[in-house]
């Protein structure tokens, strides 16, 4: 089935791909989150932390851009998506709030 | 009839939403999560680059924006959650809510505290240097 049929078929198709492009910017945000606390890390003298913190971050940057690609393709196609929209955004709180404690960490 | 129920699941109340209606409030949640993200970086940014004279002054920028981001990252959570309960059960949507006065005037006053320690730093960079107690200039003949 080409791309544009099954567009037609799911009448929110532009809604579901600038969800699915929210979803890319704050796995993107995440990462770019990574990378200055391990920066800041290394400049307040605890490398191993920052390393640690900021890899953390990239790891979880990844996860939620793997979450947003397989959530888009379930929602397109109409599957069961992996998890229900409230374990996925309280998952992402839990990883924004995770990122602020990394960060007063290696700051203090 | 519907009785509202906030600490249910957004799922188990009233009837399924218009996914639109749905998708534009789960995008709304992730503007609000990537500021919060923005606000912890920007903190992070300032403990990394921020070079001024005042003791302290590094932490007094840096501690409350990875705070205040902390903070808007849970009350995000909280605004995705009533919205959707409000969609479920056909109720309005609040047009101003908490989560941006919080925003507005936690940012206003980083940015006046940032400021003043800016325009501090300013200032001791441009006083003359203190004279060391033990030197003494020679008498002029």
């Amino acid at each position: 089935m080409s791309a544009d049929a099954s567009s037609a078929r799911v009448p929110e198709g532009r809604a579901l791909e600038r969800t699915a492009l929210a979803w890319n910017r704050s796995a993107l945000s995440l990462a770019a989150t990574g990378g200055l606390v391990t920066k800041a890390g290394a400049d307040q003298g605890s490398l191993t932390s920052g390393l640690v913190g900021g890899g953390v971050l990239l790891f979880l940057a990844v996860a939620v851009w793997i979450y947003g690609r397989a959530a888009y393709r379930d929602r397109r196609t109409r599957s069961s998506t992996l998890f229900s929209p409230r374990v996925a955004h309280s998952g992402l709180t839990a990883v924004s709030v995770a990122a602020g404690v990394v960060a007063l960490v290696i700051v203090l | 009839m519907e009785t509202r129920n906030v600490e249910a699941s957004p799922g188990d109340l009233g009837r399924e939403p218009d996914p639109r209606f749905s998708f534009a409030n789960e995008r709304t949640f992730l503007a609000w999560n990537r500021t919060a993200l923005s606000l912890v970086a920007a903190g992070a940014a300032a403990a990394a680059f921020l070079r001024l004279g005042v003791g302290g002054a590094r932490l007094l920028v840096a501690l409350p924006l990875i705070l205040l981001g902390t903070v808007i990252s849970f009350a995000s959570y909280a605004q995705w959650k009533h919205n959707e309960h409000a969609l479920r059960l056909d109720q309005p949507l609040p047009y101003r809510t908490r989560l941006s006065r919080l925003l507005g005037w936690g940012i206003a006053l980083i940015a006046a505290v940032t400021a003043a320690l800016a325009v501090v730093d300013v200032l001791i960079s441009e006083a003359p240097p203190a004279r060391p107690a033990n030197s003494s200039t020679p008498a002029p003949r």
